[in-house]
């Protein structure tokens, strides 16, 4: 109802302001600096960034001029997310007890990374062709089927649960034991619920508690450290004998991960300014927000928050 | 009459004139008969399937998972029913839109009536009929397919399959008052077979096809110590080349899956389908 | 002339779209601006001309040009400092705002360059406010799909992106995270301190 009203609001804007402008946001010509067209048409890109920077810069102080007080004043409202068309501060902390530990933590998982996850998932990227990698992420997610089923259905998320058994009989018939991902394809569409126990706990009201690094497992908490535990009687690979066969499983499904997403992690570090808080805060965000979309509790403001696994 | 099979199984040159479809049906007319007098054809392992490669476009992957009974005749010497429940995992690619090539892997139970009958009055054996539960096979096939018309085309195919694990079971009995027991193994079973296929392409996306096939079949029996009077107690090398008839369906299911139902001849009738899925 | 011709077409295709656009899954003009912008960062990561490494730099700077259009710095330095934007000073605020693009220009930059023909798939577009709309995209690789929400805000008509979510993690709130720790143990002109050491390092 909400949307149809604001669709009726935008589409009158739309027309009322112009095609002028919606062609000036589109780009075709920003008919605010008309100059900048014809420069860019004839002149070499890197004159034409000197002359960017000199124009951008008369702009600004016109800007400044203007906008002094506007722009650059104190802001009055910290109302920024907007949350069932409410405007609400956001406020997603997370209580960190063990600060010097996990920043230890942090420090060991980075080198750990750099020294040894990189350079041998790099070699094993070089000798197996991507297909075959993707393959093998594939077959250890349709082993992983358990923990998503059950977490599933403990939510009460009957719909997932059984997309979930629905792929795993079609990636596994039809998909070569799981190295085929069909489930995923246009046609049938069946989404991975991406589930886990510590989604589980939160789910029921478990709240976070605080921040822990672990290493080699990387950012977790109590909550999700008890998540971590209870998947790991879901997985298959838990009963295989030898158990020194599994966790060498384990770590090959680690180093073909990394394989996959090397570079996301060197991303990450480049653009923080402090890469533990960055890391610390984009695990908190990350399961806060899985939790939520299933209908999770509703966080107190500034209250514990939730952890994020994997 | 004997000379007249001779002539026939021989083989005969085909000189018809007339159309294409004409000369088709010909040939299979004669197959037919050479088959039918040839005597009764042996094993074969799983279905055909259409001569047509499967794929979802020009070219492409397809896996299927199927069940096949198959009842045929063993030969060496006396005849012997056999029987077998299937369950296999097929993977299959069509590199061209003339050609396929596919493996299967899958799980096999074998039983054969009246293995254990004994020809000697004074022997009794506990059971007749020689069953096992089931081994692995592995299959490996490959297609050409040519189009005649729109609608119909024919193929070539050659499948061969293999038997990973022997087959065994116990026989105990008494002869002459004397009890006695052994293990009677099957091992190395193997097959070839090849054939043609004509195929015709029916309203509703229905491929029908149909065609006969030649095969070869050979196991051996192995047998610790020989069990005398029973039928298969003694070890030898059984084998068999016959000739056969396949038909089949195959229909368009929904999202990329195809279902696939088959049925061969070869002195007892054989059945089977599959469920695919195309990429 | 042009203009009044243009407006003709506008009013067309605006009714047409009544008729064409359900409420559920439209895409309005901010969706418009977007997958424009977005088809530009395309055209120049594709163009053969620049794929050499001599024409790195000449391909940043052109994709600098459309950032530049495309985020709000303002939008982005006030939410990422939240409070703290009250603590600095004016002239701290205006060094501020350039040293935060920065930042995520040079992050960034070799990130996108990486792009090798990844399919962009705009999903829909959910209004937040009169003026604020997320308008949700799918980055999809070989291996796996990356939901990507960009915020928008619109001030004096242009649409400009505010804030990024990449799988669920906001952009802005990642950076207000950091700044402040980082302002609560010291002060305002140590952060700028960081902040310019940073983008020399970059």
């Amino acid at each position: 109802m909400i949307k149809r009203l604001s669709y009726l609001a935008l589409f009158s804007f739309f027309l009322l302001s112009g095609c002028a402008h919606n062609q000036a946001g589109s780009g075709a010509a920003p008919a605010s600096l008309p100059q900048m067209q014809t420069v860019s048409l004839v002149q070499p890109v890197i004159a034409q960034a000197q002359e960017r920077q000199k124009l951008s810069e008369k702009a600004a102080a016109d800007e400044f001029a203007q906008d002094y007080d506007d722009e650059y004043g104190d802001i009055e409202e910290f109302n920024d997310v907007v949350e069932n068309g409410e405007k609400k501060e956001q406020k997603l902390t997370i209580a960190d007890p063990l600060e010097p530990f996990n920043r230890a933590m942090y420090h060991f998982n980075d080198r750990l990374y750099f020294w040894v996850l990189k350079p041998v998932a790099q070699v094993y990227g070089r000798a197996v062709p991507e297909p075959a990698r993707i393959g093998v992420a594939n077959f250890f997610s349709n082993l992983a089927f358990p923990i998503r089923f059950v977490n599933s259905l403990l939510q009460g998320n009957f719909e997932g649960a059984a997309a979930e058994l629905g792929r795993f009989a079609i990636n596994t018939l039809w998909g070569v034991g799981g190295f085929l991902d069909p489930a995923s394809s246009k046609d049938i569409n069946l989404v991975k619920q991406d589930e886990d126990f510590g989604q589980t706990l939160g789910f029921y009201g478990i709240g976070t508690g605080f921040f822990i690094n672990w290493p080699l497992f990387g950012p977790s908490s109590p909550r999700d450290t008890l998540g971590m535990v209870g998947d790991f009687f879901l997985q298959p690979l838990s009963y295989f004998q030898p158990q020194a066969a599994a966790s060498g499983a384990r770590v090959f499904e680690r180093v073909n991960d990394v394989s996959l997403n090397i570079g996301d992690y060197e991303a990450l570090k480049k653009a923080a300014v402090d890469p533990y808080i960055a890391l610390r805060d984009a695990y908190v965000q990350y399961r806060f927000q899985k939790i939520k979309r299933r209908g999770g509790l509703a966080i107190p403001e500034g209250g514990s928050l939730l952890g994020e696994k994997k | 009459m004997q000379y007249l099979k001779a002539v026939l199984c021989l083989g005969r040159k085909n000189n018809h004139q007339g159309g294409l479809i004409t000369k088709a049906f010909r040939f299979f007319m004669i197959v037919f008969l050479v088959w039918f007098f040839c005597g009764p054809p042996s094993a074969v392992a799983g279905p055909f399937g259409p001569p047509q490669p499967i794929t979802r476009g020009v070219k492409g992957l397809h896996t299927a998972i199927g069940y096949w009974f198959h009842e045929g005749i063993l030969g060496g010497g006396a005849e012997y029913v056999r029987r077998e429940n299937q369950v296999y995992s097929e993977l299959g690619y069509g590199v061209t839109d003339f050609w396929e090539v596919y493996g299967r892997v899958g799980l096999s139970g074998l039983a054969i009536a009246d293995a254990f009958r004994s020809n000697n009055p004074a022997t009794i054996t506990a059971k007749l009929d020689f069953a096992d539960r089931g081994g692995v096979f592995g299959i490996i096939g490959s297609k050409l397919y040519r189009p005649l018309s729109a609608n119909i085309g024919m193929g070539a195919f050659v499948q061969g399959a293999y038997y990973f694990s022997g087959f065994d079971d116990d026989v105990s009995g008494v002869r002459a008052g004397v009890p006695f027991g052994g293990r009677v193994k099957i091992d190395k079973m193997w097959d070839a077979n090849f054939g043609i296929a004509l195929q015709a392409l029916l309203p509703f996306g229905l491929k029908a096809f149909a065609g006969p096939f030649f095969s070869h079949a050979e196991a051996k029996i192995l047998l610790v110590t020989p069990l005398p009077d029973v039928s298969f107690g003694s070890p030898s090398t059984i084998s068999k080349s016959t000739l056969g008839a396949a038909a089949g369906l195959e229909a368009a299911l929904t999202r990329g899956f195809r279902l696939n139902l088959e049925t061969q001849y070869n002195g007892r009738f054989s059945l089977g389908s599959a469920i695919i899925y195309t990429y | 002339m042009t203009m009044k011709r243009n407006f003709a077409l506008c009013v067309v295709i605006a009714t047409l779209g009544i008729f064409i656009f359900s409420a559920a899954a439209w895409a309005g003009p901010a969706t418009d601006v977007l997958k424009d912008t977005v088809n530009k960062v395309l055209d120049i990561l594709r163009d053969p001309k620049l794929k050499p490494e001599a024409a790195k730099e000449a391909k940043k700077e052109k994709l600098r040009i459309i950032y530049e259009k495309m985020f709000d710095e303002l939008e982005l330095s006030r939410r990422a400092l939240a409070r703290n934007w009250n603590n600095l000073s004016v002239a701290q605020r205006k060094e501020f705002v350039p040293l935060f693009r920065q930042i995520l220009e040079k992050a960034y930059a070799d990130k996108i360059l990486d792009y090798t023909d990844e399919k962009i798939t705009f999903d829909r577009e959910n209004v937040l406010a009169d003026n604020q709309v997320e308008v949700l995209t799918r980055v999809i690789t070989k291996s796996k799909e990356v939901p990507i929400t960009y915020r928008m805000i619109q001030k004096e008509g242009a649409w400009k992106v505010y804030d990024v979510v990449v799988e669920n993690v906001s952009l802005v709130q990642n950076y207000r995270t950091q700044f402040n720790e980082i302002l609560a143990k010291n002060s305002s002109e140590h952060l700028l301190e960081t902040l310019r050491k940073k983008v020399k390092e970059q």
